[in-house]
């Protein structure tokens, strides 16, 4: 059960982050990796203002007013580095929110060098469920995640709004002659950014959480680049799909790494090799995200093409 | 048939007739000495000519004459290298097609554009005309507000343009005549003042392009709307149009009444290879 509440809690994560990626991915038409950046940001600014014994309206409050002010930051940065290079190809422009990602990183760095204490209203209380104790900031993250992630499905395609914002995803060109205007998806793109890479960050480095620490939090951005990765950057739902798939792989994977190891060492044996190397947590967290991502990104493909050809 | 049709128009919103004359009354454009050039090629060259509020015209002209750079120029899409672009009394030259848009100009392109991530309503309610009350405030905090009446509009425009498919579906897989008419459905959704019809019968057999000129022609006909039909087929202009222009190689050869323009040496020779 334990096992369970944690890949759901971790999915719950990524589908949050890769599912910016991918809105930004539709609105720009390139991988905005500097969003990451906003991640392992929030959660200082967040403990900054914030204590153990904060009230939870505060708490509440506090990450309300960095998500207003994350939103601004993206929009600003969109509108005064991204706008201007627009013409780049999308490769380029990858580049350049690379190098985005590096300098809040170094500001970050900067700002705090001996690292945020963030703590929650939560802390590492728990409740016991099915014979197995759920801490609370697994929930919040599950219910909070889940939330926002259908919030956004709901105003994307049951919202005046949302439709626009598709529409100007799907041909911008034709949808600024139906009056849809860059700058109102400029500034939706942004807030949602805001809203759910706070929230992201958040949730990653809050204490109890399963990847706690802010600077954890960076890794786990750049694992959620896997889902991303499956739904080849434009398809939301297989996104949200491949994200729990992803979560509940790597972390089945990790509670058995006995039993995958002994696999691997009578796989390697079969050959007549004998090996000291032994599968450990860098196996779980690293290699199976990514390993689901590239085979996916071979077998869809392939079937796309087979489809295609029969027309 | 007529009178029918015309009914059914005045029914796509359910204001009394005279506030939708009003609001959808044409407006009349003017282009003067448009020039368009494109990596040292010069698409159009010195375009001139005066469009009144309410006219129907033609552009006809050869593959590769400049018809869709012109309805680029009009809609906005492409800025002119020289020359001024007039809405109404405005000087737009410098105006977006957002702005155009806003200003009641609607676009029909070449070929269908579908967004596939919305459903065939979702794809019409896209031409709704943009206004402050759905704007970024309102999408925040009454995303739902307005969803519901534009909806319903939506359907009756769909039902007006003969989309009897259901409209939940992704038109993805629909016929290529369904999904001109989905577009003309999203034009007409945005009251347009001036209706930019770019090849509207293209892949259409003849009964399809019959019901589509039918549409187009009520519709016009009843709201006064400013029409621009770029198109091949001269029976399409001869039915939709009162004036024609001809252009060959970015300049316009004969401009006037449809069957004298049709049979204007210069453009038999160049565009027909047929008297008319």
């Amino acid at each position: 059960m334990g096992v369970f509440v944690t890949s759901l809690t971790l999915g719950s994560l990524y589908c949050l982050i890769a599912i910016v990626l991918v809105l930004h991915f539709k609105v720009s038409g390139f991988l905005n990796i500097g969003v990451l950046g906003y991640i392992a940001l929030a959660p200082y600014i967040v403990s900054e203002f914030t204590s153990e014994n904060s009230p939870l309206l505060l708490y509440l409050l506090v990450c309300l007013a960095v998500m207003v002010l994350i939103s601004v930051l993206n929009f600003a940065i969109d509108f005064a580095l991204f706008k201007p290079i627009s013409r780049l190809s999308g490769s380029m422009k990858v580049i350049v929110s690379i190098c985005v990602l590096f300098i809040i990183l170094t500001i970050v760095d900067i700002v705090w060098p001996s690292g945020a204490n963030l703590e929650s209203p939560v802390g590492t209380k728990s409740f016991p469920f099915l014979g197995t104790d759920v801490l609370w900031i697994d929930l919040i993250t599950i219910i909070t995640a889940l939330a926002v992630v259908f919030g956004l499905f709901f105003v994307l395609s049951r919202t005046i709004a949302g439709n626009r914002l598709l529409a100007y995803a799907g041909d911008k060109h034709t949808a600024r002659a139906y009056g849809i205007s860059p700058l109102y998806v400029r500034i939706l793109t942004s807030l949602f950014t805001g809203v759910m890479v706070t929230l992201a960050g958040v949730l990653l480095a809050s204490p109890g959480s399963p990847r706690a620490g802010v600077t954890s939090v960076i890794f786990y951005s750049l694992i959620a680049l896997s889902p991303v990765i499956v739904a080849r950057h434009s398809d939301l739902i297989i996104c949200l799909i491949a994200s729990f798939v992803i979560a509940f792989a790597q972390t089945f994977s990790s509670a058995n790494l006995n039993a995958i190891n002994d696999s691997f060492q009578s796989f390697v044996s079969f050959f007549g090799v004998s090996t000291q190397a032994t599968l450990g947590p860098t196996f779980a967290d690293r290699f199976i995200p990514f390993a689901i991502a590239l085979l996916a990104l071979v077998i869809i493909p392939t079937r796309w093409i087979r489809d295609d050809a029969n027309g | 048939m007529k009178k029918e049709v015309n009914e059914k128009a005045v029914e796509l919103v359910n204001n009394p007739k005279e506030t939708l004359e009003q609001e959808r009354r044409g407006i009349g454009f003017a282009l003067e000495d448009i020039e368009v050039s494109f990596s040292g090629v010069q698409a159009l060259k010195g375009i001139t000519f005066d469009i009144p509020a309410g006219e129907r015209v033609g552009i006809i002209g050869n593959n590769g004459a400049g018809k869709s750079t012109l309805c680029d120029v009009i809609s906005g899409l492409t800025k002119p290298t020289s020359g001024k672009v007039k809405i109404g009394d405005a000087d737009s030259t410098k105006k977006s097609a957002t702005w155009r848009a806003r200003k009641g100009m609607r676009r029909v392109f070449q070929h269908p554009v579908y967004y596939e991530d919305l459903s065939i309503i979702e794809n019409v309610m896209i031409g709704s005309p943009p206004s402050n009350r759905d704007g970024v405030i309102s999408a925040l905090f009454y995303p739902r507000l307005f969803y519901k009446e534009q909806r319903e509009t939506a359907i009756r425009i769909m039902e007006y343009c003969n989309i009897d498919e259901n409209e939940t579906h992704s038109a993805v897989k629909l016929p290529y005549a369904t999904k001109k008419r989905i577009e003309l459905a999203r034009a007409l959704m945005g009251n347009p003042r001036i209706l930019v019809l770019d090849e509207p019968a293209a892949s259409m057999d003849e009964e399809e392009r019959a019901q589509y000129c039918q549409v187009v022609l009520d519709y016009v006909d009843t709201f006064s709307t400013t029409l621009v039909v770029v198109e091949h087929d001269v029976e399409i202009i001869k039915i939709l149009c009162d004036r024609a222009i001809a252009i060959d190689a970015g300049e316009i050869v004969a401009d006037g009444e449809v069957v004298p323009v049709l049979r204007n040496e210069k453009v038999i020779d160049l565009y027909l290879g047929k008297r008319v």
